[in-house]
């Protein structure tokens, strides 16, 4: 509309406009004209365009008119007015072709009524308007139109009027009339019409100059004329044609010059408008009935079309195509050999579609239609897999030959050998597109071997190493037994002959220490069965778990077999004889406590290992002060209750005459095992266990399911036990930083209340053993002196009272923390300075910083509980938190 | 992980009552105690749902505890107070109430709160070792409930420590209560602001000499050598607390002063007072530590706080008044008293900036309130320090023991 819009888009007119006089709707009449019509209303009566008098039934396509049209050209005379048609069509400022415009738009107005479909009618319309609209799209045409007076004025107008012509429908007759006689042929198409491939059909008709614009201008008119007896068969047949698949391009070509040699038309027009026609006639056309590549591709399909069909691939590919001229001028041209599957059905089934680029046109004739009657191919391959194709169950195995792209001659088979060969195969069942993908043809047959294989595998990983190891008899044909239970699900309820579970795993690892004993005991007893015959229930338990322990520990990935097992062995071996020592002093039948022994020594004999072992001495004959100097000696606190005092003598005695233990069986099981005993002997031991993963804790265990027995009602002194309780557990959590120091919390508890001798003994045990050694120097080094020094009077004193112990601990604690230099960091204050600028203490932290070397520093070589910190902060009121909270979760800002 | 704020500049443990019906009591702690106030009345948003009745407002702010060195240890002792039968912190023997019920979760059932019960608590928990040494401080609003509490602590054996001062802070005019922002004249909100909740500094302008002289003193690196242990301070290589007393620019290393403080205890960590080593004036351990506090962590609150004084000075009073304030043992009586002309300047900052001519004082909080967002020079408010926990409710007290 502007005047700059005119400036700016005069300078570049495409040539294509040039020819056209700037006019993007040459067809149309001047606007002045289309205004004037403008008012008219939709036509009926009279002024309705008269009912072609060969209507098309159905849907018309624009080739099929075309087609019709070309058919019926007959020499020049037809040309002429279609050459005219075509000036018609471009020339704007001639008048003529409205009159022929006029008959036309009759006849179209009429085909328009055919359909009788607001689709096809609007498109119609739309077409018109949307060759307008291609024209808006230009819109320097406007103003073009503006400048140039009428053309443009036209084009501007005509831009106007298709967009009224959308909201009535009369208007576009206006526009429409012009327009729709070429869009009639393209009528049936039209849904996808727009302007802009009016634009296109215009401009490729333009650039193919007239003689494209002559013969379909002829169909034209030839069915305007609509006396073309000529054309009856056409179109009908050209009618009955759309109405089917549609065919081949090379049938409908060759369709299209049949028809036409009837009325001994000149094919000129014909061949002008596609090169690519065939001319094999009705071997293509029967093409069409065929399933073929070709129709799996419907845009092949229409392009080598016939004249009709021709038509409408123009009229689609300019349709679809968006300003892309040259789609039209190509369009003609076949689709060229046929692509390769795009689709993953096509994918699947390329193997099974013949090539058809191998095919010879026509014997691809009958070469379809042979397909579903003959039995060249296998009946049981390539018969039942066309139509298995589609389902999704589908022979993978086939599935992946289609990747290489061509069928393997299918080779006829005899039924059972068929059958055989369908056996063989390796169904996998997917849906098409992951069928599909698979890569490698080999894959899916791997992958089902490799499934089938694993299914095979012995999922018991120890079946070889029962075979291979446990030299001893004892466990020989226990291993035997284990070897064949497989840890399946059956095996898991597996049961060896004394009608014990197999199955290790099963073992409760809250009885461990339990199991540990009863595993000494069967050790002991080559025979598990005599074991049940005690009737102390206890040891039943034991018995039932001791058998599981033993396949346990057969099970177990012996790293170090064979001393590892013996010392594991003597080991066990050396508890039963605490435990006899300990039975003593319970009312226990004394073949319990005789049994284990008598076997005990005889077993350790028989394990050239543990031969080490001296006689041990019997404490039980020690006056109490000598067991007094004996427990000193081994640097314990002295013990009031003379029972403990043997327990503990007896573990120190097994502890400094053991073997190295390393990995135990028992231990190992049991060393995973946060789960804290009932029993709250239990649970220093425990509770010290937690913190020191690696430590073999089946001895300590042991010991301290042993002391309970032996003093379960020792009255809980925090004394004796607190001193060197804090010893061990000085080792313990010093190598265990990283442990959370909530297990540091929680066993707190269970150690106040217990005094456990266990800790102590176990203690002295630790020396011997070589793993983990660092614990046992430690605990060498540091437990004897501190103990003394911190409460010489404490020494003959049976106990010391939690009161003054918890002062005597703060005061170190406090002396800790104040003799500290101040920091250097001003943003890293050391303990002091947080307390004296009133931070809440973490006491997760303190406990960490008192326990590694802060409370050494001063002289208290005990490990001190976050609890105790607890404690001593409040007796400071010093503000303390929790990192962790009572939920689990921990703070993370304060 | 570590401290990442310094100790706050005001919080407190308040014991609430219902104007309307005395045995209503609710206990809480905040930052902001006038905001806080104004929440359990209704007037603002976010108030508690134990106050939320309507019968039972509007509600007082009876006594408070003030004082604590970070908003954790204000916590853990309000729950202590909400808790005294379950909480860890009153051994078994001192317990005054014992949950006789055990609620439906398993948890022992509170035992009714009264003001007398409540009182009695708190005495308990004053003295237990657990916050027997923080720098509390304990302020009555309430001059009824004041009574109560000095009756009680005449009926205990045991006192709470000496240097615990309970201030008594009732309004001149009305005995009963001072904590209401029913006034709307001017004469009125002056008068309120001498006293009662609203008159409490909740920022950090009691320290502001202190902190200025401490900026002073480390922007220029004159740390000198320590008063007490005599080896030099090397700048930035530590933690060194400042004599707030101006002119005395003492430094020592926090540890030595701390053990000057306590003058040889041994046993004790954390002092509450003690006398400057060079200018021997009486110094509240707490007040030195906090600008210490500030200077190594709080240093928005420092540029909050010095933002600001210079645009006070433009009033005029207010960088006098806090040059005159001391720290000394009483400094919370004393500046509030000296605070009293320059009030409109000094205390809460947050009247500031809006005219004289705004009589009532829930307006003027109220925008103030807003004036906080829309003027950045509004410092001191704990909330705007960057206090993310302020207020905690009875009923959704986290269990910190």
């Amino acid at each position: 509309m502007a005047s700059t819009d005119i400036l700016t888009f005069s300078s570049t007119p495409p040539r294509q406009f040039g020819t056209c006089n700037m006019s993007s709707s040459p067809a149309l009449p001047s606007p002045s004209n289309l205004f004037m019509k403008k008012p008219q209303i939709l036509r009926t009566g009279s002024r309705a365009a008269p009912i072609p008098q060969n209507p098309t039934a159905s849907f018309t396509s624009a080739a099929a008119l075309f087609q019709k049209a070309s058919d019926n050209l007959q020499g020049a005379d037809t040309i002429q007015p279609l050459t005219l048609a075509s000036v018609d069509i471009y020339d704007i400022d001639s008048t003529e072709p409205t009159k022929s415009l006029k008959l036309r738009t009759k006849k179209v107005v009429a085909k328009k009524d055919d359909p009788s479909n607001d689709k096809v009618a609007k498109p119609t319309r739309k077409s018109a308007a949307k060759k307008d609209e291609g024209e808006e799209v230009k819109k320097p045409r406007k103003p073009r139109a503006n400048k140039s007076g009428g053309d443009l004025a036209e084009n501007g107008e005509v831009k106007k009027a298709p967009r009224k012509s959308r909201a009535k429908k009369v208007d576009v007759d206006e526009n429409g009339d012009v327009l729709v006689k070429e869009k009639t042929v393209r009528q049936p198409r039209a849904k996808k019409v727009d302007g802009d491939t009016q634009t296109k059909i215009s401009k490729g008709k333009v650039t193919k100059g007239s003689k494209a614009e002559a013969p379909s201008k002829v169909k034209v008119k030839s069915i305007d004329s609509a006396a073309e007896s000529l054309d009856f068969g056409l179109v009908e047949a050209v009618k009955r044609r759309t109405a089917w698949t549609p065919p081949r391009p090379t049938s409908l070509s060759s369709i299209m010059p049949v028809s036409v040699d009837t009325p001994d038309t000149p094919r000129g027009g014909l061949g002008l408008l596609e090169s690519e026609e065939k001319t094999t006639g009705f071997k293509d056309l029967l093409e069409s009935f065929g399933f073929t590549n070709s129709d799996a591709h419907p845009n092949e399909r229409k392009a080598p079309d016939g004249a009709g069909t021709r038509k409408r691939k123009l009229i689609e590919l300019a349709n679809t195509n968006v300003g892309d001229a040259a789609v039209v001028a190509v369009a003609p041209k076949p689709k060229g050999p046929k692509k390769k599957a795009r689709t993953i059905t096509d994918q699947a089934t390329s193997a099974y579609r013949e090539d058809e680029a191998d095919l010879p046109s026509p014997p691809a004739a009958p070469a379809p239609l042979l397909q579903y009657f003959t039995y060249k191919d296998s009946a049981n391959n390539d018969g039942f897999k066309i139509p298995a194709k589609p389902r999704a169950k589908s022979p993978v195995k086939r599935g992946s030959k289609p990747k290489k792209g061509s069928a393997q001659a299918p080779i006829l088979l005899s039924p059972e050998s068929a059958l055989k060969q369908v056996g063989n195969q390796d169904f996998v069942f997917g849906t098409s597109s992951q069928l599909a993908r698979e890569e490698s043809p080999t894959f899916l047959r791997d992958l089902h071997e490799a499934i089938q294989a694993s299914n095979q595998i012995e999922d018991d990983p120890f079946s070889d190493i029962l075979d291979s190891s446990s030299p001893l008899p004892v466990f020989s044909s226990r291993g035997k037994a284990l070897a064949s239970a497989k840890r399946t699900l059956w095996s898991a309820g597996a049961r060896d002959t004394s009608g014990d579970l197999l199955d290790v795993e099963m073992i409760d690892m809250v009885d461990s220490p339990a199991v540990a004993r009863m595993l000494k005991v069967s050790a002991m007893q080559p025979n598990a069965t005599s074991l049940p015959s005690h009737t102390d229930d206890w040891l039943d338990v034991e018995e039932i778990s001791k058998s599981t322990l033993a396949s346990t520990m057969d099970q177990m990935p012996p790293t170090n077999v064979g001393p590892i097992e013996t010392a594991i062995r003597e080991e066990l071996l050396s508890s039963p004889l605490r435990n006899s020592m300990q039975k003593q002093n319970s009312p226990r039948p004394s073949k319990v406590s005789k049994k284990p022994k008598v076997p005990g020594p005889s077993q350790s004999s028989t394990i050239p290992q543990a031969s080490q072992a001296p006689k041990r001495p019997d404490y039980d004959s020690y006056s109490t002060a000598q067991l007094m100097k004996e427990i000193a000696s081994y640097r314990f606190k002295p013990i009031k209750n003379r029972d403990q005092m043997l327990t503990l003598l007896e573990k120190c005695w097994e502890g400094k005459n053991r073997v190295a233990l390393g990995v135990l069986g028992t231990n190992k099981i049991l060393s995973t095992s946060p789960v804290k005993d009932s029993s709250s002997a239990k649970a220093p031991p425990a509770s010290s266990q937690n913190t020191s993963p690696k430590r073999p804790r089946g001895r300590p265990r042991k010991d301290s399911a042993a002391s309970p027995e032996a003093s379960p009602a020792k009255p809980k002194t925090k004394a004796k036990v607190g001193r060197p309780k804090k010893t061990e557990t000085v080792e313990f959590l010093e190598f265990d930083s990283d442990t959370p120091l909530s297990q540091i919390r929680t066993p707190k508890k269970s150690q106040k209340k217990a005094k456990k001798l266990v800790d102590e003994i176990s203690d002295s045990d630790t020396p011997m053993t070589p793993s983990p050694p660092r614990r046992r120097a430690s605990q060498l080094g540091s437990s004897p002196l501190p103990l003394r020094l911190l409460n010489p009077a404490e020494e003959e004193m049976a106990e010391t009272t939690p009161a003054e112990l918890q002062t005597f601990l703060f005061s170190h604690i406090t002396k800790a923390v104040t003799s500290l230099p101040p920091s250097t960091d001003p943003l890293k204050p050391n303990w002091q300075e947080k307390i004296l600028l009133y931070d809440p203490i973490v006491l997760e932290d303190l406990t960490l910083w008192l326990n590694t070397g802060a409370l050494d520093k001063v002289g208290w070589d005990g490990e001190v509980l976050a609890k105790e910190v607890k404690k001593w902060c409040e007796s400071k009121s010093v503000c303390c938190l929790w990192r962790e909270n009572l939920r689990g979760g921990s703070r993370c800002r304060y | 992980m570590p401290m990442d704020r310094p100790i706050p500049a005001f919080y407190c443990c308040y014991l609430l009552r219902s104007t309307v019906r005395h045995g209503s009591v609710y206990v809480g702690s905040t930052p902001n105690p006038v905001r806080r106030l104004k929440q359990h009345n209704g007037l603002a948003k976010g108030g508690a749902v134990r106050t939320s009745k309507k019968t039972l407002r509007p509600w007082e702010m009876t006594c408070i505890v003030t004082g604590f060195p970070s908003h954790i240890a204000a916590l853990q002792f309000e729950w202590a107070w909400q808790n005294p039968h379950i909480t860890l912190h009153i051994a078994p023997e001192e317990r005054l109430q014992r949950a006789t019920q055990k609620k439906r979760s398993g948890q022992p059932k509170r035992p009714r709160h009264s003001v007398p019960s409540l009182l009695s608590n708190l005495h308990v928990l004053l003295r237990s070792p657990s916050f027997s040494r923080w720098p509390l401080e304990l302020r009555f609003f309430s001059a009824d409930v004041h009574k109560a509490w000095t009756k009680w602590t005449k009926v205990t054996a045991e006192s709470i420590r000496d240097s615990l001062p309970v201030i008594q802070d009732f309004s001149p005019v009305d005995q009963v209560s001072s904590g209401d922002e029913s006034g709307s004249s001017p004469k009125n909100k002056k008068r309120k602001t001498t006293h009662g909740i609203a008159a409490l500094p909740i920022d950090y302008t009691n320290q502001k000499t202190h902190v200025v002289i401490g900026k002073e003193i480390v922007e220029f690196e004159r740390e000198g050598s320590c008063k007490i242990c005599k080896r030099n301070l090397e700048h930035d290589a530590g933690i060194y607390t400042i004599c707030p007393s101006p002119g005395c620019e003492s430094v020592t290393h926090l540890t030595c002063l701390s053990k000057h403080f306590l003058r040889g205890d041994e046993e004790t960590l954390v002092p509450i007072k003690g006398h400057c080593p060079s200018c021997n004036t009486e110094l509240r351990w707490v007040d030195v530590v906090k600008e210490l506090s500030l200077r190594m962590r709080g240093q928005k609150e420092v540029e909050k706080l010095l933002k600001v004084k210079r645009a006070r000075k433009t009033k005029g009073s207010a960088s006098q008044v806090a040059v005159e304030s001391s720290d000394g043992e009483d400094d919370e009586d004393e500046i509030m008293e000296e605070f009293v002309p320059g009030t409109q300047g000094m205390v809460a900052d947050y009247w500031r900036a809006i005219d004289d001519t705004d009589g009532s004082d829930a307006e003027s909080i109220t925008s103030n309130i807003s004036l906080a967002k829309t003027t950045s020079l509004h410092a001191s408010k704990p909330g705007a320090l960057g206090t993310v926990i302020e207020d905690s409710d009875w009923d959704d007290m986290d269990v910190l023991d």
